[in-house]
């Protein structure tokens, strides 16, 4: 007998994302296929140039329980050769880490380095350590350092991993940081397992596939060749968008579903974790009681506020992704520890708001951070946290208790936008998150200053900012005023700060700063004096540099936003207006940049705008990557002009 | 007790890849009171010392809570966990106890390490609400592998009240601290120490200083007659003692390595290279291992190692060609400075050759030599054998060579350190300017630079150089840009951009000027105002020329100089005109590595010329104006 699917957790996936990103693991010299004269000779890619390493073959065998006579376990093979190009290829792939623990059982470990002239060195046992980064968790690192690594070198290795389970929902990547000329996936299905294949390849690498049986069993052949390394540009999509890959998800086993539907996905999860967590959940709901207990019965936002209010800051996020829970976990045990990992505080808030009658689902949802989810596929791994639908005075709102600076209702940049999953054995729903308006992630700054006789500026200073661009920042732990001081010690170097006053209004989205400030007096020049118009939000530098012709992949940015620096400037006579930038109004598809001033001589005073409005955070195609361009280059120009007041 | 040394956990040119491009982060104090800490360190015979550490903190905010949720206790295989008992009082006054599910032991490597011994046992309590009182009692037995240790008697929390206590020291007992003030009341006795604080303010460490100064006042101590550098030397040669050294295949290697080359100097030239580029950095530490080499013949045979395999398997090349060698303990640190009085090799990070220049024949290795001593880093892969990193650099170093082993100070070379902007534009008459700018990087910024792009795609290398010239020419439009490696002894690079700068001369005719941006190499002024620590400062040459040709017409500004020297070093920048074509030549040089208070005053003279000189503008006034 099987046993329980899902006590994999996420350690399959992260031992997958080492292999891949190291390239596999190492066979005795017997074990590993012959090199051929072409991998002998091979010095270079010509299809992907000046490339460190290449990747000679990357192959994974993925025997599920019950196939191939596998009795006790699934067993993932991998093979890897490489091939040394460069010196900085020898740097890269001269070492390699693998992590595993007791679920995920590391085996056969094995690998050679072969030299240019043919001589073959093995990786003996004592360049290879092992390490116990947990005792009580048993996890494990393996690490090796290969002998005799050198350009024109061929590193071969392989290792395998059992895992006792019939599920390995990570996908099988194609490409790495490194080009490969093969990369190969092979699945053996045992014939009571029904299956469903999953592929996506967004670069167009080409991936090929074949299906077959062998002694009864299912056989799954996936493959690539001249496989072109993965892109790595600022602002990028994550790599996980970008790669090829393929996926085979277990369906039904001798005729019971397992995973063939966002139903059977939820029922396995609640079967498995959710019921029994729930179950011990007496004390989650007393304090969810006790907290609204002086809350009026009809004011049910106040009453969801304070129950969140509760999960978000009583208790301690620990950010584990997923949604699924640890082994034995109940929420009771969670109230008593007043620590919990995503999931666990997602259910918690979902069972205390229900335990004072407020409509509260469950929502998996999966950050944009990591990557595009397809929820055709009803993989619970695609998800890495977990919200709350819940609805409150007529409006349905999303929570998400995991940040100590998100207000009710607000999300991540990371989540807004996003597909999810509202969780149910008996009608799970795909959504679409709500998302705020760019407009929204406000930061605001005015500053009043005035020039003495002396030629020496001082003034005030307010910065205001809502949105994410509040949330991200009221996250943050430490001393408020300490921590702003440091900030604006740094943005506006050339003036002494002080009074700094922060009003951090968490359940508002919103957070104030005010601070006097007087230009140091190392700064002063006495008959002239030059002032940036941006600071403290600018100057910007032009975050797009790789010319348009050069770009290959889109950009992604973490929220459209909205910034204004607004300046009013004072002088006394003797002193005149040398020069000022030139206003400047550009408006394209990605945003716009504004920088407006009002000069009035008889005054003796000026008003200055900057304001820079950014308009998105995915921006997919050359024309966006060439407005997005022209935006930063803009401000980049703009934001370096100063004001220049000289003494008559 | 936390293992207090560790060999050099990044090769060099890491950390000049790190200090090119990365930004300093300081630590703020945290805020939770520390009521009662008391360390002991006991005596045990045959050098054991157990430290004993009772800790009662208060939890006064939701951060300390966060803060203070684990405790981890450093061991190794020298260092193992006798007993840690923990609990937390409640503010109702109950108490729970941390119970084993709530221990883990974590076995991870220090950084740049692909494996070692260290581990940490991990303790992690429950919650923690605000007014609860944590009670931390661990006991650790230690068997030092030199006879030192210490104590830090600062945290970045405060401490209402602190004793900290050496009991049973044997015969040698020696002590200092460093950074001591009146705060630590120090009570000696005959087999130990006593050092009493009531209410101590958390250690916020100062910016730009010295390694000591930011990590706050420390107790070192030592016992035994290892007291003198020389006798640190012996401990290093008693432990290379073991190893198997100059075995056939390293003389072989040596003498392979070494067809065509004659003459000493360009041998242990070519020597060098070979160890800096066929044999990788590897870092293992495990026990002992973290001090002792790996023998020469091993690290030759798997062609990977870390600082002390590399410098032994030198040193035995070195041997076959008839080159004395010595290993050299260093603390490789551009913020960091040995302690001479306090013999201790806790001290050092790193090992590094040493060559007596005399046996070469005449050679001339001038970026490395001092005090009649060749050194030679072969963890470094850029430069060779005639640079030196200048985390090496003016450093006091422990020449391990028997009975003559001291400390030498290490060659300070600014001179090799070296950024020179060049930038040519054309201004037409809208004041808008293009033309091109270059840049010379020579010393550990380029070989940082080297290191960055050696595992970079073309366009992540394209993003870099068009990053620095961004930073370098604020509002510039940056068209084609290219780099190329300069060859010679020094690792060096050139790079360069077609450059836009609109607007870069401003105002009517009459009253037209322009500002140049460039680079600032001393820190700023205010920085250094009513300071009583030194000063790091990082020695070297910065220069930027700007070639600007103005419209016809147009009239450049005065010609001039201003120049400040001092003993530091010196600034200036020189103004001049000829033909329609204006020159500005700006040049920082700054000799030393750190500066002691006494001669603040003159950093800041360097610091108000250099800075000052960025911020005036440059007026373009024809006499008659």
């Amino acid at each position: 007998m099987r046993p329980s699917p899902f006590f994999l957790r996420l350690g399959a996936v992260s031992l997958l994302a080492i292999w891949i990103a190291l390239g596999g693991l190492p066979l005795a010299a017997a074990d590993f296929p012959p090199i051929t004269a072409q991998e002998r000779q091979l010095t270079a890619v010509d299809w992907q140039p000046d490339v460190p390493a290449v990747a000679l073959s990357r192959e994974g065998i993925l025997r599920l329980w019950g196939a191939q006579g596998t009795q006790q376990s699934s067993i993932l093979t991998v093979r890897v050769r490489l091939k040394v190009l460069t010196e900085a290829g020898k740097e890269q792939l001269g070492k390699v880490e693998i992590v595993h623990s007791r679920f995920l059982r590391l085996k056969d470990f094995r690998g050679r380095t072969v030299l240019p002239d043919g001589r073959e060195l093995p990786l003996s046992q004592d360049s290879i350590f092992r390490r116990r980064s947990s005792r009580s968790q048993r996890l494990y690192v393996t690490s090796a350092a290969f002998p005799g690594v050198e350009v024109g070198a061929i590193l071969d290795y392989r290792y395998e991993v059992a895992f006792d389970s019939i599920f390995h929902l990570d996908p099988w990547e194609f490409q790495t940081t490194i080009p490969a000329l093969r990369s190969q996936i092979t699945y053996y299905v045992p014939r009571d397992l029904e299956v469903q294949t999953w592929q996506r390849d967004p670069m167009g690498v080409g991936v090929q596939s074949e299906i077959g049986r062998d002694a009864g069993d299912h056989i799954v052949k996936v493959w690539a060749e001249r496989v072109p390394a993965l892109p790595d540009e600022p602002y990028s999509f994550p790599t996980s968008d970008l790669a090829a890959k393929f996926m085979l998800v277990p369906i039904k086993l001798s005729g019971s579903p397992l995973l063939a539907s966002w139903r059977d996905t939820c029922e396995l999860i609640r079967s498995l974790y959710y019921d029994s967590a729930e179950r011990k959940s007496g004390s989650a709901k007393q304090e969810a009681k006790r907290l609204v207990s002086g809350i009026d019965k009809k004011a049910e936002r106040r009453r969801a506020e304070a129950i969140y209010r509760f999960v978000r800051d009583e208790i301690e996020t620990v950010p584990l992704i997923g949604v699924v829970l640890s082994k034995d976990q109940t929420l009771n045990k969670v109230i008593e520890e007043r620590k919990g990992a995503y999931a666990d505080k997602g259910l918690l808030l979902a069972t205390m708001l229900r335990a004072v009658k407020i409509e509260a689902d469950v929502v998996w949802a999966a950050s944009r951070r990591e990557g595009m989810v397809d929820l055709q596929v009803p993989n619970p791994l695609w998800f890495d946290r977990t919200l709350v639908r819940t609805r409150v005075g007529g409006e349905e709102v999303y929570l998400d208790p995991t940040s100590r600076g998100r207000a009710f209702a607000a999300l991540s940049a990371d989540f807004e936008g996003t597909q999810a999953l509202v969780y149910s054995t008996r009608k799970p729903e795909v959504v679409t998150l709500p998302a705020a308006s760019w407009q929204e992630n406000l930061r605001r700054a005015e500053l009043a200053l005035e020039l003495d006789d002396e030629g020496r500026l001082s003034g005030t200073g307010k910065l205001s900012m809502s949105g994410h661009s509040a949330a991200i920042r009221l996250a943050r732990s430490g001393d408020p005023v300490e921590r702003w001081q440091e900030w604006l010690g740094e943005q506006m170097g050339s003036y002494e700060i002080s009074e700094v006053a922060v009003d951090e209004a968490v359940d508002e989205g919103r957070l104030d700063i005010r601070w006097r400030l007087v230009q140091r007096l190392e700064e002063v020049l006495g008959d002239e004096v030059s002032v940036s118009l941006s600071r403290p939000l600018g100057p910007v530098a032009q975050r797009f540099a790789l010319p348009l012709n050069k770009r290959r992949t889109p950009v992604m940015l973490s929220f459209g936003n909205l910034s204004e620096v607004e300046m009013t400037l004072a002088w006394p006579q003797g002193w005149e207006v040398d020069l000022f930038p030139a206003g400047v109004e550009l408006d394209n598809q990605a945003g716009g940049y504004r920088l407006a001033v009002e000069v009035d001589e008889e005054q003796r005073s000026l008003h200055v705008l900057r304001r820079m409005e950014v308009r998105s955070n995915q921006y997919m195609g050359p024309q966006d990557y060439a407005h997005l361009r022209q935006l930063w280059g803009q401000a980049t120009k703009s934001d370096a002009q100063e004001l220049v007041l000289v003494r008559r | 007790m936390r293992r207090n040394w560790y060999w050099f956990a990044g090769s060099a040119p890491t950390l000049a890849a790190a200090l090119l491009f990365s930004l300093l982060c300081t630590r703020t104090a945290r805020g939770a009171t520390v009521l009662e800490r008391t360390v002991v360190h006991t005596f045990e015979s045959k050098g054991t010392v157990v430290e004993e550490v009772r800790l009662r903190v208060k939890i006064d905010s939701l951060e300390d809570s966060r803060d203070w949720s684990r405790y981890h206790v450093a061991l190794n295989e020298n260092c193992t966990l006798e007993s840690a008992a923990a609990s937390v009082e409640m503010p109702d006054g109950s108490r729970v106890r941390v119970g084993s599910d709530r221990r883990d032991t974590l076995e991870i490597p220090a950084s740049g390490s692909l494996h070692s011994s260290e581990s940490y046992h991990q303790i992690d309590f429950p919650h923690l609400p605000i007014g609860a009182v944590i009670h931390l009692h661990t006991v650790v037995r230690a068997e030092p592998y030199f006879a030192t240790g210490r104590i830090a008697l600062v945290l970045d929390d405060t401490v209402a009240s602190q004793r900290i206590e050496v009991r049973g020291a044997p015969a040698g007992w020696r002590w200092t601290i460093t950074g001591r003030d009146d705060r630590f009341l120090v009570e000696e006795r005959a087999d130990g120490l006593l050092v009493r604080s009531e209410g101590l303010a958390a250690h916020e460490p100062p910016e730009l200083a010295l390694e000591a100064a930011r990590r706050g006042p420390t107790l070192f101590y030592g016992w035994g007659n290892d007291d003198s550098w020389p006798e640190v030397a012996a401990w290093y040669e008693d432990l290379l003692a073991p190893l198997s050294r100059r075995s056939a295949p390293v003389r072989a290697a040596a003498r392979a390595a070494l067809t065509g080359v004659d003459g000493k100097g360009d041998r242990l030239v070519a020597l060098t290279k070979f160890v800096q580029e066929k044999v990788r950095y590897v870092a293992v530490e495990v026990g002992v291992g973290g001090y002792r080499p790996t023998s020469p013949e091993e690290t030759l045979e798997r062609r990977w190692g870390d600082c002390k395999d590399k410098s032994l398997l030198l040193i035995d090349l070195l041997a076959e060609v008839g080159i004395e060698a010595h290993p050299t303990l260093i603390r490789a640190s551009r913020r960091a400075e040995v302690d001479a009085a306090f013999p201790d090799p806790g001290q050092f990070n790193h090992l590094i050759v040493a060559v007596e220049a005399g046996q070469l024949d005449g050679a001339e290795l001038a970026g490395v030599e001092a005090e009649g001593l060749f050194f030679l880093d072969p963890t470094q892969n850029r430069g060779g054998a005639v640079w030196l990193h200048p985390a090496d650099q003016d450093q006091q170093v422990l020449v391990v060579r028997g009975a003559d082993s001291s400390l030498v100070r290490t060659p300070l070379r600014p001179e090799l350190e070296v950024s020179d902007l060049r930038v040519s534009l054309a201004v037409n008459a809208t004041g808008n300017a293009a033309g091109g700018a270059g840049l010379e990087l020579t010393g550990s910024t380029a070989a940082g630079f080297l290191d960055l792009v050696a595992e970079a795609t073309p366009s992540e290398e394209e993003g870099f150089i068009r990053r620095l010239f961004g930073r370098l020419l604020p509002g510039a439009e940056l068209g084609v840009v290219s780099w190329s490696p300069v060859e010679g002894d020094l690792p060096a690079i050139s790079l360069s951009a077609s450059v836009r700068l609109d607007g870069l001369v401003q105002g009517r005719p009459g009253g037209r000027s322009l500002r140049l941006p460039g680079l600032t190499s001393t820190p700023e002024a205010h920085q250094l105002a009513e300071r009583e620590t030194a000063v790091v400062v990082t020695p070297g040459r910065t220069r930027a020329r700007w070639s600007l040709t103005l419209p016809d017409g147009w009239c450049p500004p005065r010609a001039g100089e201003r120049s400040v020297a001092n003993s530091l070093g010196s600034y200036s920048q020189k103004v001049s005109a000829e033909g329609g074509k204006l020159t500005v030549e700006r040049s920082t040089e700054l000799d030393q590595r750190w500066i002691e208070p006494a001669d603040l005053k003159a950093l800041q003279e360097l610091s108000l010329a250099e800075h000052r000189a960025l911020k005036r503008r440059l007026r373009l006034r024809c006499d008659e104006d």
